[in-house]
C-alpha cells in the first residue's frame, strides 16, 4: 500500500470521528432540557440594584433565540450549522460579547503558552525518573508509589493549597497568573519581566507538573517493558510455551498504543489545565469552559469543546503521519496489514 | 493463569497488601462510616471550627458542619458514581471485546470503529457537555433525584470509557480462539456461546478483574474533575464538598481538618487504587515476573 | 518509542500551528494603581450608560455622574451629597422642584456641563429611549425647564408623580453630554440599550472614546480586566480635591477563594466579593473592613423568604406567621454567616429606616424565635397530621410538602435555606432545601412555579422605603421586577402607591410616618413575605498599597463598588484614599502596541529550538536506553 494510500485513509478515518463527534453534540445541546436560549440571555443580565421590565426580558429572550437560530426547523438549524463551522463562523458569545471563533484562538494561545513548558517538563522528568525506576528496583518500589500519590490529588486541591500557602501566607509567589505575566516576558524579554514571569508562573506550573509527572513516569516504565517484553516473549517461545501465554503477550502490540498515549495525555493536560486556570484565573479555556456552563453559553461551549476535539484529531494525525514516515518498522506494520 | 498460583505470587507483594489494605479501610469507611457517627452532613452544630477530637473525629469546620459524617457520606455518593461507571465500563468493555474478539468481521469493525473514535474524543468533554446540560440540574422544575443522578452519571461516565478493555479483550479473546483449547472445544461440537462461556471467559477472567480496578481509578478520577467544573450527582458528593470547603475560606480560617482529612481519604483511595494495579499487572503478566 | 516520543512533538506542533498574537497591556505602576473587584463577573466590555444595569460597574460613578451622592450611613439631613448639582433641590412646590448646577462642572472637552444636558438626560432620553435604566420617568416629569444655563426646574405631573423614584434617580441617572448623544439617540432610539448591539455607545463602540464627567476613563479593556486612568482635567479638582490613585484596575474573578487570596498576597486592593473567612482575614490582620468586629459589614440589603402566596397553604397568613416563628435567624447568621450580618426586623426596614420602624407595634406582636408558638399557630389553624406519617397536612387532608430554592453555589444562602428546612421540619412541615442551577432559580421565580425562595435583589436602601416595598410586594411578578410572592391586597398595594406620591418635603413627615406605619400594620398582621436577615456590603480591603478606608471611626461613605452604588460613598472613597507607601517618581507608562509580526517570528523561533532540543535529547536518552538492557 502507498504512503498516499495510507494518508488518505487516515484522514478519511478523522474526518469520520469528527463529524460524528461534532454531530454527537450539536445533538446534546439541541436537546438539552429547559430554556439555554433565556439563560444564556438572563445570566448576563443579573446585577444588583437594577431591574427590567418584563418587555424587557422578552426582547431579550426573543433576541437571544434569533441569534441561536433556533426558531427554525431541526434540519435546517443542521445545515446551517455545518455551514457556519466550515466557514469558520462558530457563532457568537454572550460571555464575551465577541464572536466565539477569534476569542477561542486567544485562549487557545495562552492555553498552549500556560501548558507546553509544564507538559514538556513533565515528560522529560517522568520520563528519567520512569528509566531510573526501570533500572534500579530499590527506586521503583519507593518511588512509584510516591508517583502515584501525587498522581492522585486533584489538581484542584494542590493548586489551591499551594495558592494559599506560598502566595498567600509566605508570599514567596504571586497566587494568580495573568495573561500579561506570560505576554509581557514573550514580547519584551528582559530580567525583569523574566522574575515576574517566575514570580507567577511557579505556583500553576508546580501544581500541573507534580500531578501529572506520575502519568508520564509510569508510561515510560511501561516503555521499558516493552523491550524487556519482546526478549522475554521470545525467549518463553523457545521454552515452547502454550499459544495461550504468548497470545498474552501480543495483546500488547494489538491496542494502537500512539493513539492511546496521545489521546490520554491531550486529554490529561488539557483536563488538568482546567482546573489551573481556575484556581489561578488564568484566563484560558478552562477557565472559559466554566464560564460557558454557568452562563449556560451555547455557542462558547460547543465551540471550545468541538475546537479542542479537533485540536486531538489533527495532533493525532501528524503524529500518525511522522512516525510512518519515520520509522520503517511502524510503516509495515501499519500498512501492510 | 490458576488461582493458587495467583494468590502465591500476590501473597509477595508488599504492594499489593499495603493497597489492598487502604483500599478495604476507604471502602469500610464508607459503608460503616454512616453509622458510625450521630451527625448527618447537614446538621448545623452550635460549634464551629473545633479540631479533631473524640467526639467529632475530623473535626467541626467553621460552618457547623462534622466533617467526618461529611466525609463518610460522600464517599459513599462519589463511589457509588465510580462502581457505576466501573461495573457499566466493563461490562460494556468485556461484551463488545468477547464479541468482536470472537466474532470478528463486522462485529469487530464495529467495534473498533466505536472504540477509536471514543479512543480519540476526550471522555471528559463530551461529559461537560452532558453535565453542563443534563445533570447539572435541568431548567424549570426539580431536577432528578439523587438516586437518579448518581445512576444517570455513573453510566455515563462508564459509557464513554469502555474502548480500552474493549480493545484489550478482543485481541485477548481472538488469540485464544484460535488456540488449540478452542478448537478442541469446536470439534466436540459445542455452540460458540457455550465455547464463550466455558473456555474464553474463565481464561480473561483474571485479565477482566484487572481492567476493572483499572476502570474504577480512572472514573474516580473522572468524576473528581466533573465535581470541580460543577458536575455532580450530589451537592454531598465528596469531591464536591472538598471544593465547597476550599471555596468556603477553610484555608483562610486556618481549618485545615476541613480539607486535609478528606482530601488524604481521596489521595488514598485514588493512589491504593492504582498501586493496586500495579503489583496486579506484576502478577498477572509473567513477563514483569522478573521485579 | 511512541508514547514517549509523541508528547514533545505534539505540544511542538500545537504551538507551530496556532499563530501567536500576544496581547498588549498597558504597564502601569502598582503603587499608583488601585485595584478593585467584587462587581465584575464577565468580561468588561460594556460601558452603556443607557443600560447601565448591564454594564460595567463604575460607568455610572467614574465615568458619568449623578446630580447627587445619597449616603446611607450619613444623618438623615446629610444625606444627599451635591456633586454635579450645587446644593440641595429646592422644592417651589411640589410639583416643580429647582436644581442648580455647578459653575465648575465640566465635560472632558472642557465645555461646561449645562442645564441642556440635564433636559437631555431627564426628558429627552426617558421619551426616545424609553428602556433606559430611568426611562420609566417619563410618566410623571411632564418637562424639565432650562431656567438658565446652569439652573433647572422639574415639573410633575401631579396624578402620576413618583417622588420616590424621582429621589432615587437623583442619584442613579447618569447626566450624559447632549452634543454628544444627541446624534445616537435621535438615529437609533430604543435600540441603545441593547448591549449586544452597543456595548458603548460611542464612535466605533469604543469605550475609549467615550465623553463624560467623571474622574476616571477607560484606557484599556481586556477579557478579565480594565483599566481606568485618572482624567487629570476633571472639574471636580477645584471642589472635592483629587483621587489619589492614578489607575483604576478592574478584575474579574472567578471564584471566591481565588479573591481571597488575591486579597491576602495584596493583589487586591479593594474586594466586594462574599468571602467566606472574611472575618477572620480582618482578625489575622490580612484585610480590614468596616467595623473592626461582629457583624463587620454594613448592611446592604434585605433577605427575604418569599413563599408563592398563589399555591396554598403560603395563601394563608397563619401558616406565613408560623414558619416566622418556627425559623431560628440567630444560628442561620451564626453558622452560614459567621455572624458578619444582621438579622432583620419582621417589617424588612433596613437600619437606615430607623426612624419609620413602628416600634410598638413589632413589640405588639412580638415575632421571635418560637417553635412552640409555630405549632401552636399551626394546630389552631387546622394543620395537623391527618394521616399519620408524621408531618403535617392541610385542613383537606392534602400532604404539606414544600421546596424551598436558592441559586447553586451561593453558598451562603445554600447553608442558611438548609437550616431552614431543618426548622421547619422541627415544627411538622415537611421543607426540603434544593440548589437548582441560577437559570433554573429565576425561572422558577419567573413563572412563578416555586414554593419558596430566598431572594434580595431590589431591596437595597434608598431614600424612601417606597422602593423596597413596591419591589416586594406591588410590582408586576418577574425575577427582575419583584413582587416574587404575588401577593395580592389592594390595601397594601395601595398605601405603597401613596407613598411615593407623597412629596419629600419637611411638612410630609407626618404623612410619611403614618402611611409607613399603616404599611407595618398590615405587614405584621399578614406577613406576606417573611424579611430575615440583611445581607452585608461586603467590603474588605487591603491595607498594603492603599489607606484611608472608611471605617466605624471614620464613616464618610459606604465603601461598595457594586453597580449602581458607586454613589453611596465608593466615589468619595477615592477622593479620601492615601497610598501607604510613597511612590517613587512614576515611570512613564510604556504602552506596548499589539505587533503581532515581531513576537509571531521570536515566539516561534524560541518554540522550535525548545522543540528541537526536546527531540534530540530524547533521542540520544533513548539510544542510551537500547543500550543499557543490551549490556546487560
Amino acid at each position: 500500500m502507498s504512503l498516499l494510500l495510507y494518508v488518505l485513509k487516515r484522514v478519511a478515518a478523522y474526518v469520520i470521528i469528527f463529524v460524528a463527534a461534532t454531530t454527537f453534540i450539536w445533538l446534546l445541546v439541541r436537546f438539552a432540557p429547559g430554556d439555554p436560549a433565556l439563560a444564556s440571555a438572563m445570566r448576563v443580565m443579573m446585577a444588583p440594584g437594577v431591574s427590567y421590565t418584563k418587555e424587557q426580558m422578552e426582547e431579550f429572550r426573543r433576541r437571544a433565540i434569533e441569534m441561536l437560530g433556533w426558531n427554525l426547523p431541526l434540519h435546517e438549524q443542521y445545515i446551517l450549522f455545518w455551514s457556519r463551522l466550515l466557514a469558520g463562523d462558530l457563532g457568537y458569545s454572550t460571555y464575551y460579547s465577541a464572536p466565539v471563533a477569534p476569542k477561542i484562538r486567544e485562549l487557545l494561545v495562552r492555553d498552549i503558552l500556560l501548558l507546553s513548558p509544564a507538559a514538556v517538563i513533565s515528560w522529560f522528568l517522568g520520563n528519567w525518573l520512569g528509566a531510573w525506576a526501570a533500572r534500579y528496583r530499590k527506586l521503583d518500589k519507593v518511588l512509584l508509589p510516591l508517583l502515584y500519590i501525587l498522581t492522585s490529588t486533584p489538581y484542584f486541591l494542590l493548586g489551591l493549597v499551594l495558592a494559599y500557602t506560598l502566595g498567600v501566607v509566605y508570599p514567596v509567589f504571586k497566587p494568580t497568573l495573568t495573561s500579561s505575566d506570560i505576554d509581557l516576558f514573550l514580547t519584551t524579554p528582559s530580567l525583569e519581566t523574566f522574575k515576574r514571569f517566575l514570580h507567577a508562573y511557579t505556583l500553576p506550573f508546580l501544581s500541573l507538573v507534580l500531578v501529572s509527572m506520575g502519568g508520564w513516569a509510569s508510561g515510560m516504565r511501561s516503555l521499558m517493558m516493552y523491550e524487556l517484553e519482546t526478549n522475554y516473549a521470545r525467549f518463553l517461545e523457545t521454552l515452547g510455551f502454550s499459544d495461550r501465554k504468548v497470545a498474552g503477550y501480543a495483546l500488547r502490540h494489538a491496542i494502537n498504543p500512539q493513539v492511546t498515549g496521545l489521546g490520554i495525555q491531550f486529554g490529561t493536560i488539557i483536563v488538568g489545565g482546567i482546573a489551573i486556570s481556575s484556581i489561578f484565573n488564568y484566563p484560558g479555556a478552562g477557565i472559559g469552559l466554566i464560564y460557558a456552563i454557568n452562563f449556560r453559553d451555547v455557542f462558547l461551549l460547543q465551540g471550545i469543546i468541538i475546537v479542542y476535539i479537533a485540536m486531538v484529531l489533527i495532533a493525532c494525525f501528524i503524529v500518525d503521519l511522522v512516525y510512518v514516515i519515520i520509522d520503517p518498522r511502524v510503516r509495515l506494520g501499519m500498512m501492510g496489514g | 493463569m490458576s488461582a493458587r498460583r495467583v494468590l502465591v505470587l500476590l501473597r509477595r507483594k508488599i504492594s499489593f497488601w499495603v493497597s489492598t489494605a487502604v483500599l478495604l479501610s476507604v471502602l469500610l469507611l464508607s459503608v460503616v462510616g454512616p453509622g458510625l457517627t450521630p451527625y448527618k452532613p447537614m446538621d448545623v452544630l452550635p460549634v464551629r471550627a473545633q479540631p479533631p477530637s473524640p467526639g467529632h473525629p475530623f473535626g467541626v469546620d467553621n460552618l457547623g458542619y462534622d466533617v467526618f459524617s461529611a466525609t463518610v457520606y460522600g464517599l459513599r455518593v462519589s463511589l457509588a458514581v465510580g462502581l457505576i461507571a466501573a461495573v457499566v465500563a466493563t461490562f460494556i468493555g468485556v461484551t463488545a471485546g468477547v464479541l468482536a474478539g470472537y466474532y470478528g468481521g463486522l462485529m469487530d469493525y464495529t467495534m473498533d470503529s466505536l472504540a477509536m473514535f471514543l479512543l480519540t474524543i476526550p471522555p471528559a468533554f463530551i461529559l461537560i457537555m452532558i453535565g453542563a446540560f443534563y445533570a447539572a440540574g435541568g431548567e424549570g422544575g426539580a431536577a432528578m433525584s439523587e438516586f437518579e443522578r448518581i445512576l444517570f452519571l455513573g453510566v455515563a461516565v462508564g459509557a464513554l470509557s469502555w474502548h480500552w478493555t474493549a480493545r484489550a479483550v478482543r485481541s485477548q479473546v481472538a488469540a485464544l480462539k484460535i488456540s488449540d483449547y478452542v478448537y478442541v472445544s469446536r470439534l466436540s461440537g459445542n455452540s460458540s456461546l457455550k465455547i464463550i462461556v466455558k473456555d474464553i471467559l474463565p481464561n480473561i477472567g483474571s485479565y477482566v478483574f484487572l481492567v476493572f480496578v483499572i476502570q474504577l481509578a480512572n472514573a474516580l478520577g473522572t468524576v473528581v474533575t466533573l465535581e470541580f467544573l460543577g458536575i455532580k450527582a450530589s451537592d454531598w458528593s465528596l469531591f464536591a464538598r472538598v471544593v465547597q470547603w476550599l471555596q468556603m475560606g477553610a484555608l483562610i480560617a486556618g481549618v485545615w481538618w476541613a480539607w486535609l482529612l478528606p482530601g488524604v481519604i481521596i489521595v488514598a483511595l485514588i493512589s491504593s487504587l492504582y498501586l493496586l494495579v500495579y503489583s496486579l499487572e506484576e502478577v498477572f503478566n509473567p513477563r514483569l515476573a522478573r521485579w | 518509542m511512541n508514547k514517549g516520543k509523541t508528547l514533545p512533538l505534539a505540544a511542538a506542533l500545537c504551538i507551530l500551528l496556532v499563530a501567536l498574537v500576544a496581547q498588549a497591556q498597558p504597564v502601569i505602576p502598582r503603587e499608583q494603581t488601585l485595584i478593585i473587584g467584587g462587581a465584575y463577573w464577565e468580561p468588561p466590555k460594556k460601558f452603556n450608560p443607557f443600560n447601565y444595569g448591564g454594564s460595567v460597574s463604575g460607568t455610572v460613578g467614574l465615568i458619568y455622574e449623578p446630580l447627587y451622592l445619597w449616603i446611607p450611613i450619613k444623618p438623615e439631613n446629610e444625606r444627599f451629597v451635591p456633586w454635579l448639582a450645587a446644593d440641595q433641590p429646592k422644592w417651589i412646590s411640589p410639583t416643580e422642584v429647582e436644581i442648580k448646577l455647578r459653575p465648575e462642572a465640566t465635560w472632558w472637552d472642557g465645555s461646561p456641563v449645562t442645564a441642556e444636558d440635564v433636559r437631555f438626560t431627564f426628558h429627552d432620553v426617558p421619551r426616545k429611549v424609553p428602556s433606559s435604566a430611568w426611562g420609566g420617568v417619563r410618566n410623571y416629569i411632564v418637562d424639565v425647564v432650562v431656567v438658565d444655563a446652569k439652573t433647572v426646574r422639574f415639573k410633575f405631573d401631579p396624578n402620576t408623580a413618583n417622588y420616590a423614584d424621582f429621589l432615587f434617580n437623583l442619584y442613579s441617572a447618569p447626566i450624559l453630554p447632549k452634543k454628544f448623544y444627541e446624534p445616537f439617540v435621535n438615529q437609533y432610539g430604543d435600540e441603545l440599550t441593547d448591549l449586544a448591539k452597543w456595548p458603548a455607545v460611542a464612535e466605533g463602540k469604543d469605550p475609549t472614546k467615550l465623553l463624560g464627567s467623571g474622574m476616571y476613563k477607560v484606557i484599556y479593556t481586556g477579557d478579565d480586566n480594565f483599566i481606568l486612568e485618572r482624567v487629570d482635567n476633571w472639574w471636580g479638582t477645584k471642589v472635592f480635591g483629587t483621587p489619589a490613585p492614578k489607575y483604576i484596575k478592574g478584575v474579574v474573578v472567578y471564584s471566591n477563594q481565588v479573591a481571597a487570596n488575591m486579597l491576602g498576597s495584596g493583589e487586591l486592593d479593594w474586594s466586594c466579593f462574599f468571602i467566606p473567612g472574611g472575618p477572620t482575614m480582618v482578625q489575622r490582620g490580612y484585610a480590614v473592613a468596616f467595623y473592626g468586629k461582629e457583624p463587620y459589614y454594613l448592611s446592604a440589603n434585605v433577605a427575604f423568604l418569599f413563599v408563592n402566596t398563589m399555591k396554598p397553604p403560603f395563601n394563608d397568613p397563619n401558616f406565613r406567621k408560623a414558619m416566622y416563628y418556627a425559623i431560628d435567624v440567630d444560628k442561620i447568621i451564626a453558622s452560614a454567616f459567621e455572624g458578619a450580618v444582621k438579622k432583620s426586623n419582621p417589617v424588612g426596614l433596613l437600619p437606615f429606616w430607623e426612624r419609620y420602624l413602628a416600634k410598638d407595634l413589632i413589640e405588639k406582636y412580638g415575632y421571635k424565635y418560637d417553635p412552640n408558638k409555630a405549632k401552636e399557630i399551626l394546630d389552631k389553624a387546622g394543620y395537623v397530621d391527618r394521616d399519620g406519617d408524621g408531618w403535617r397536612d392541610m385542613p383537606d387532608g392534602k400532604p404539606i410538602r414544600i421546596q424551598i430554592i436558592v441559586p447553586y453555589g451561593w453558598t451562603d444562602w445554600m447553608f442558611a435555606i438548609i437550616n431552614i428546612a431543618e426548622d421547619l421540619r422541627k415544627v411538622g412541615i415537611y421543607a426540603e432545601a434544593m440548589f437548582p442551577d441560577f437559570g433554573a432559580y429565576i425561572t422558577m421565580i419567573d413563572q412563578g412555579t416555586y414554593d419558596a425562595a430566598i431572594n434580595n435583589f431590589g431591596s437595597f436602601a434608598t431614600p424612601s422605603p417606597y422602593n423596597l416595598y413596591y419591589w416586594a410586594y406591588n410590582a408586576s411578578p418577574g425575577i427582575w421586577t419583584g413582587n416574587h410572592g404575588r401577593y395580592k391586597n389592594t390595601r397594601l398595594t395601595d398605601l405603597i402607591q401613596q407613598l411615593g406620591r407623597i412629596p419629600p418635603l419637611p411638612e410630609n413627615e407626618g404623612k410619611i410616618q403614618s402611611v409607613l406605619r399603616e404599611i407595618q400594620s398590615i405587614l405584621l398582621e399578614e406577613m406576606p413575605a417573611l424579611p430575615l436577615w440583611y445581607n452585608g456590603y461586603w467590603f474588605l480591603a487591603s491595607q498594603k498599597y492603599w489607606t484611608g478606608w472608611p471605617s466605624e471611626k471614620n464613616p464618610y461613605g459606604v465603601p461598595i463598588i457594586w453597580n449602581g452604588q458607586w454613589q453611596h460613598g465608593g466615589m468619595l472613597v477615592l477622593l479620601n484614599l492615601k497610598p501607604t507607601v510613597t511612590p517613587t517618581p512614576p515611570a512613564p507608562p510604556v504602552v506596548t502596541p499589539a505587533a503581532p509580526a515581531v513576537p509571531t517570528e521570536l515566539i516561534a523561533g524560541v518554540i522550535i529550538a525548545i522543540v528541537v532540543v526536546a527531540v534530540l535529547a530524547y533521542y540520544f536518552l533513548a539510544k542510551r536506553k537500547k543500550a543499557a538492557p543490551a549490556q546487560k
